[in-house]
Formats: C-alpha cells, structure tokens, sequence
C-alpha cells in the first residue's frame, strides 16, 4: 500500500511538474527580428510589418545553398498595433515571438503626423517586447520596403540593420543607437525634443527582394544608415545630414570615434584624423533669470593621413593643427546649435541641464521654454590635442621636395 | 508556541528576505519620483526606531508573542480582541503579499496561467514549509540568502558594467522640495519597514534574547539600503519617467542589461529574486497568523491550522482586489493609512506605554 501511494506520489509529480502552463514550442514560434510600422494612406490605420526568421535557412550555415530566403517579410494592417500581431496569424503560421526584435522602424510619414507616443505604447508594455530594440526612422519611404531588402554578409538583414548601427556609431558617430527605452526616457524628458537615426532604401525595391540580391559582389539593392531624424513632441520635424548631424552628437557626447578631415592652409592637400576620445560636459548657469549653456569638449585623436608639405616633427606645427580642428568642431556644432534654436527644438536635453543646475529657475522659464531656448547663448570650449602621427614621422609629400 | 529556538543569524537572515520580500521588485517610494531613495531612508530610520518599541514590549514578555501580551496589558477581554485584530492583520498582509506575488508572476512571465494556479502552488509550497515549523522555516532562509545576494551581485555588476547608470538622471535632489517626500514617507514607513511587526511573533524564538535588537536593526540597516540602492538604480537607469510608469522597475531596468550581446535577458533573475522574497514574506505572516491563533484559541498544536489557513489566505489573496490597479491603490491609500499605520504603530505604541506605566506602579 506504501508503495502504491508513492508510486502515485512520483507518478502526479511526473505530470504537474514538467513545464510551465503557458509554454511554447519552439516550433510554434516565429521570431520576429525586425518590425516595421507604416500607416495606410487611405484609411488611417497601422501597417504593421514583421520580418521572421526561417530557422532552417538560417542554420547549417551551407552559405549560398539555402532553398530559401532567411527571413520572410509580413505585414498587415490594423486599428491598433497588437490588433495587426494577432491578425497576422491568418497569413503565418506561427505565433509572433518579439524577445529576439533587434530594430524597429518607423516610417515617415507615420513619424510626421501620428507621433511616437501612440506607436511606442505596445511596444513598452507588452511583455514579449524588449526596450532594447533600436529605433530607425525611414527616411522619405516606409518600413516595409526596407525590412524587404535581402542582404549579403549579415543573413538576417535586421540584424545587419544593427550592427551597422552599432558600428557607424562607433567609428563614424553621426547617428545614435537609440533604443525604445532612451526614446521613451526623452519624449518624457523636460525639453522632450529628440533625435533618431534615419535609415533608407538605395536601389531597386523588387531586385532587393529576390535572394539575387546577396549574390552579387556589388549588391544592387541596399539599405543604408541616412541622417538624423529631428523629433518635437514625439513627431518627426525634420532631418540633419553629415556634419550637422555629428555637431547634435558632440553635443550629447555620443561620439566614440569619427573622423575629421581638413583641407591644409597654404595648398591644396589634405589631412585627416581619427579621433579616438571625446568627452563633452555641458554645464548651466542662470544669471538675472537668463540661462546660459557652456559645452565643453576636450578630445584627443591621431593623425592618419596628409598630404601636405608640413614638418610633422614640429610639436608647434601640430598645435596650430589642433587649432584647425578645434575650430572645426566648434563650427560644426554651432550649426547644430543654431539648425536647433531656429526650429525652437531642444534635442540636446538643455532643459534638463538647467533643471539639474538650478530647478527653481527651471520652473520659472520652463512654460516659454521654446523661445528662451531659441535665444539662449551657447558658449562653445574645444580643446582638442593630436597625440600621434601613425607609423611614418613625415608626409610622404615632403620627401619630393 | 512551538518548542523551537532560532539563531540570532537565522533570525538575521528571515528578516532580510522578509525587508526585500516583494518591495524590492515594486519599488517602493516611488511616488516622491528622483527622492524615491530618500523617502526610503526616512522610512528606515522611523521603521527602526518603531522596531525598538517593539524589542521593549519582547524584552518585558520574552516568553510570549504579541498577540499574548496584549491580555497581560490591556486585560482579558480587550487583550482578546487586540490579538484576534492582529490575527486578521497578519492574514489579510499574507493574503496581500500572496496577490502581489501572483500578479507580478502573471504580468511578467506567466501570462497565460490563471492567477490562481500560480497563488496556489506558492502557498502549498509555503504551507509545506511552516508544517515542518520555524525552524524549518529558518534553514530554508538560509540557503536562499545565498542565493538572493549572488543573483543581486551578479545583477548589480552586469548593470555596472553594461554602462547604463547615468548618475545625473537622479538629479537635481529635492527637485519639488521636501512635500513628496514627505507624502510618500508613510507609505515606504509602513511598507516594508513598519511591516517588522510580524516579527514580535518570532521574537520570543530568539535563543538570545539581549541579541534581537542587534540582529532587528542590522537586518533593517542592510535591506534598508540595499532598497534604497535598488530604487535609485532603477532611476538611473530608466529614467524617473519611465521608472514611475513602470508596474515593475527593476525587471524594466535588469532588462536592458546587454553586455556585448552575450550576457542579455536577464530578467529571470529579478522573477528569482520576487520567488524567493516573496516565499518568505509570505511565510512570515503566516507563520504569524499561526501562532497567533493557536494562543488565542488555545489549538493543541499549529500544524492543524495550516491547512484551514492556507484556503484562508489563498482565497482571500483572490478576492482582495479586482484588478492589480485597484489592489495597489488599496494598499498605497487605505492599507497604509488605516490599517498598517494603526496597528504597526499606534496599538504598538499605545502597549508600550500601558506595560512602562503597569510596571512603574509594580515595582513601587
């Protein structure tokens, strides 16, 4: 008899305790690695697009002998967004899995009149969906298109999405990797203006769809990382290119590396640095209840190309080209500056600056803040130092003469 | 009583894990948004001031539990009817603990298995363990401290190390003056600091008595701070906005936590962390309810009541609230200013004065 009621003991454990109630097969999911969000032009509503991964395409790493492509792009259109993750179960056969969503993108035209607090709501709240995510708007076109392009040496193109994100950032430094989360912390931030990278299709839409596409050496179709996108109140208000773009990164110290490249004084060749660290401190002061911005940046890079006549062993040389480039990433970012204070757009977060530094003056100035911050003074310090000049003492140029 | 005893470091121990409990996952005082630290500390600091009441009343009666001593101070008849309060206080907090624990399992990862299932099998797991009595009770506790301060190391280094700390996102200090923190002090006072009055139930356990007010305000002192840590990184980390916003901050924030795309996904360390707090939590006040009712009832032994109370506090953890918005709304506003304020501390109180008062005219 003891031994029946163990028996019946280990028998119900074997039942209740294998696994949770709610878990999922891997084969019943679908791994979404990249969403898109567009709306429809004639009737208002979400198109949501979902890029899925065909896990047999994408194991066995038989690079170039897969049957099929390594994602399927889908979409479907909707009043809310999780009404379009639901729907779709009519064209997928699978059920969405959104914790592997390494991008979401954002159409224009979505961006510009729905505004990001209604689009980012499912995304923070719905428990599959993680805040690391980045967001990319696309730039003059929609989501889907871009999350339809095959692409060569990454086979998910979501995630070559991200790394090139991560990477431009990192050596480049143009565009942020904003993900859900610091989009969300900015839209309900005190100055709430914000800045996303762009992204944007090159090429032919319907060649970037066929696995053509990564067969070739010089890829006809491709998706491209493109500006920055400037955001007010949670829509989209207009783009910086280049070097616009990077001053509104100095800014925000979201430089890691980048390059600077100048034409020299007395001829026509050229130089470039690598800058290799950059730290900027942004500090406030009110004065008379006039508020005033210091950003200061100091950097340090190596010299990597030139080709002029200059004698790089002459430690005083290489200080008037730290002057030239000093001046040059004070010009940049005065651009910035001023593309900003025209559009009355705080996105370097100089609300908060003056909030931290002084709350009680904050609250006085922070109900016309758009107009104080479109006539703020912002004094600009650089200081920037050329420590090295790579693995040859002199410009190859000198050597001719 | 049961015929047990504890060690001052088991007792260390229960306390700890009972201070993290569920708070450590909610957040507490959050509602005086970037002070939320500070409002966490003043509630330390009146919570440990309240346990020495507390140690007081244990020292005069260190044979007895609360519930007990009433009768000696207030009489037969009120005394009664203090303990029996507290006896329904005890069960409704398990109940409430019972809920929150339900409710942050079904938000955050079991979201397709009914509430109920979940409270269930937590409260037969809880109930297993309080058969066997506190002693029992205590060794569990001190495996899982092991386990609770590796997960929270690992944690707080991932966090360190994946860079998202941004320091300047709890500043300025005092941004709207003292009022919000002042206004969420009773909240973060009696949740979890004033909520020690479960342990003058556990108390008379204690092998060394003269230890319990060392063992009390070390156990406060260390989860205390390790709240206040908790709250600021979470602010730190999301953001004031979103950390308010969040149902629960720290799974939002250990969430981002992305270390070269290797260590990521983390989040199943906060639900260990809510499991293992949340058991001993809820232990705690059971436990409490237990012994309370066998002294007022006079029940042979306790493990009778286990069963009856375990329905008790199950279905009671259903029926407490409707939706989770109305049971935190209940638990910020009602609970803590009518229930957790009077029988934490103005009853408590009110004994002390009664036993100080007895005791001079005694000695005369």
């Amino acid at each position: 008899m003891k031994h029946m009621i163990l028996l019946l003991w280990l028998l119900s454990g074997m039942i209740l305790l294998t696994a949770c109630w709610d878990h999922r097969e891997s084969g019943d999911i679908a791994l979404v690695m990249g969403m898109g969000i567009d709306k429809t032009e004639e009737d208002n509503l979400y198109r949501v697009s979902f890029q899925i991964v065909n896990p047999g395409q994408v194991a066995g790493g038989e690079t170039g002998q897969g049957r099929g492509t390594a994602v399927t792009t889908y979409s479907e259109t909707g009043r809310t967004i999780f009404e379009t993750v639901r729907k779709i179960s009519k064209k997928v056969p699978r059920l969405l899995s959104f914790s592997h969503t390494v991008v979401l993108i954002i159409g224009e035209d979505l961006a510009t009149e729905g505004g990001l607090p209604m689009i980012l709501d499912f995304s923070e709240r719905y428990y599959d969906f993680r805040s690391t995510a980045l967001v990319l708007v696309a730039r003059e076109g929609q989501a889907l298109p871009i999350l339809s392009i095959l692409s060569p040496l990454e086979r998910i193109p979501a995630m070559k999405i991200q790394e090139t994100v991560q990477k431009t950032e990192r050596v480049w430094g143009e565009t942020p990797q904003r993900n859900i989360n610091d989009v969300v912390q900015t839209l309900s931030s005190k100055s709430k203006g914000l800045s996303l990278g762009g992204i944007s299709l090159v090429g032919n839409l319907t060649e970037g769809q066929t696995s053509a596409n990564t067969k070739q050496a010089v890829p006809t179709t491709l998706v491209k990382i493109n500006g920055l996108a400037l955001f007010k109140d949670g829509k989209l208000k207009g783009w910086l290119d280049d070097k616009e773009a990077r001053g509104v990164a100095w800014i925000q110290n979201k430089i890691k590396k980048t390059v600077l490249s100048s034409k020299c004084k007395k001829n026509d060749g050229t130089m470039a640095i690598e800058v290799l660290r950059s730290n900027t401190k942004i500090k406030a002061t009110v004065k008379q209840g006039k508020p005033e911005i210091t950003v200061a940046i100091r950097g340090e890079g190596h010299l990597e190309e030139i080709t002029c006549p200059i004698d790089l062993t002459n430690p005083k040389l290489i200080f008037q080209l730290n002057n030239t480039f000093e001046s040059q990433i004070e010009q940049e970012i005065t651009t910035a500056v001023k593309i900003a204070q025209e559009q009355k757009n705080d996105v370097f977060g100089f609300g908060e600056a003056i909030n931290r530094a002084n709350p009680k003056a904050w609250k006085q100035m922070k109900k016309q803040w758009d107009e104080t911050f479109a006539d703020m003074d912002v004094q600009i310090n650089v200081e920037f130092f050329i420590r090295g000049t790579g693995l040859r003492k002199q410009p190859l140029i000198l050597q001719g003469n | 009583m049961e015929k047990a005893k504890i060690s001052g470091g088991q007792l260390f121990i229960l306390m700890f894990l009972f201070e993290l409990g569920t708070a450590i996952v909610i957040g507490p005082g959050l509602g005086a948004e970037k002070d939320a630290w500070l409002a966490v500390l003043l509630g330390l600091i009146t919570g440990m001031i309240l346990f020495l009441a507390y140690y007081t009343l244990y020292r005069f009666y260190p044979d007895q539990p609360l519930t007990e001593y009433t009768k000696e101070i207030l009489g037969k008849y009120i005394g009664s009817i203090v303990g029996i309060l507290y006896l329904f206080y005890f069960l409704y907090v398990a109940a409430r603990d019972l809920r929150d624990f339900g409710e942050l399992l079904t938000a955050s990862t079991y979201i397709y298995t009914p509430m109920f299932v979940i409270n269930a099998i937590m409260i037969l797991a809880v109930a297993f363990v309080l058969r066997h009595g506190i002693e029992v009770l205590a060794r569990t506790g001190e495996i899982f401290f092991f386990v609770l301060m590796f997960v929270g190391i690992v944690g707080t280094i991932m966090v360190f190390v994946s860079g998202m700390l941004e320091v300047k996102q709890l500043l300025p200090v005092l941004e709207n003056g003292w009022k919000p923190v002042l206004t969420t002090w009773p909240v973060t006072y009696t949740f979890p600091f004033g909520e020690m009055i479960a342990f003058t139930v556990l108390l008379p356990y204690l092998n060394r008595p003269k230890l319990g007010i060392r063992v009390g305000w070390s156990a406060m002192s260390f989860s205390g701070i390790l709240l206040m840590w908790v709250v600021a990184m979470d602010i730190a980390v999301l953001g004031v906005y979103v950390a308010t916003r969040s149902t629960f901050p720290l799974l939002s924030s250990i969430g981002l936590v992305n270390m070269t795309g290797f260590f990521q996904r983390l989040d199943v360390v906060v639900v260990l962390t809510l499991i293992i707090g949340g058991f001993f939590k809820i232990a705690v006040f059971f436990y409490a309810a237990l012994i309370s009712a066998t002294e007022i009832f006079r029940v042979s032994t306790f493990t009778r009541l286990v069963l009856p109370f375990s329905i008790v506090i199950l279905l009671s953890s259903m029926t407490v609230a409707n939706n989770y918005a109305g049971h935190i709304k209940e638990g910020l506003k009602a609970t803590t200013y009518y229930v957790s304020l009077p029988l934490q501390t103005g009853i408590p109180l009110l004994l002390l004065v009664i036993a100080l008062i007895r005791r001079h005219f005694k000695t005369r």
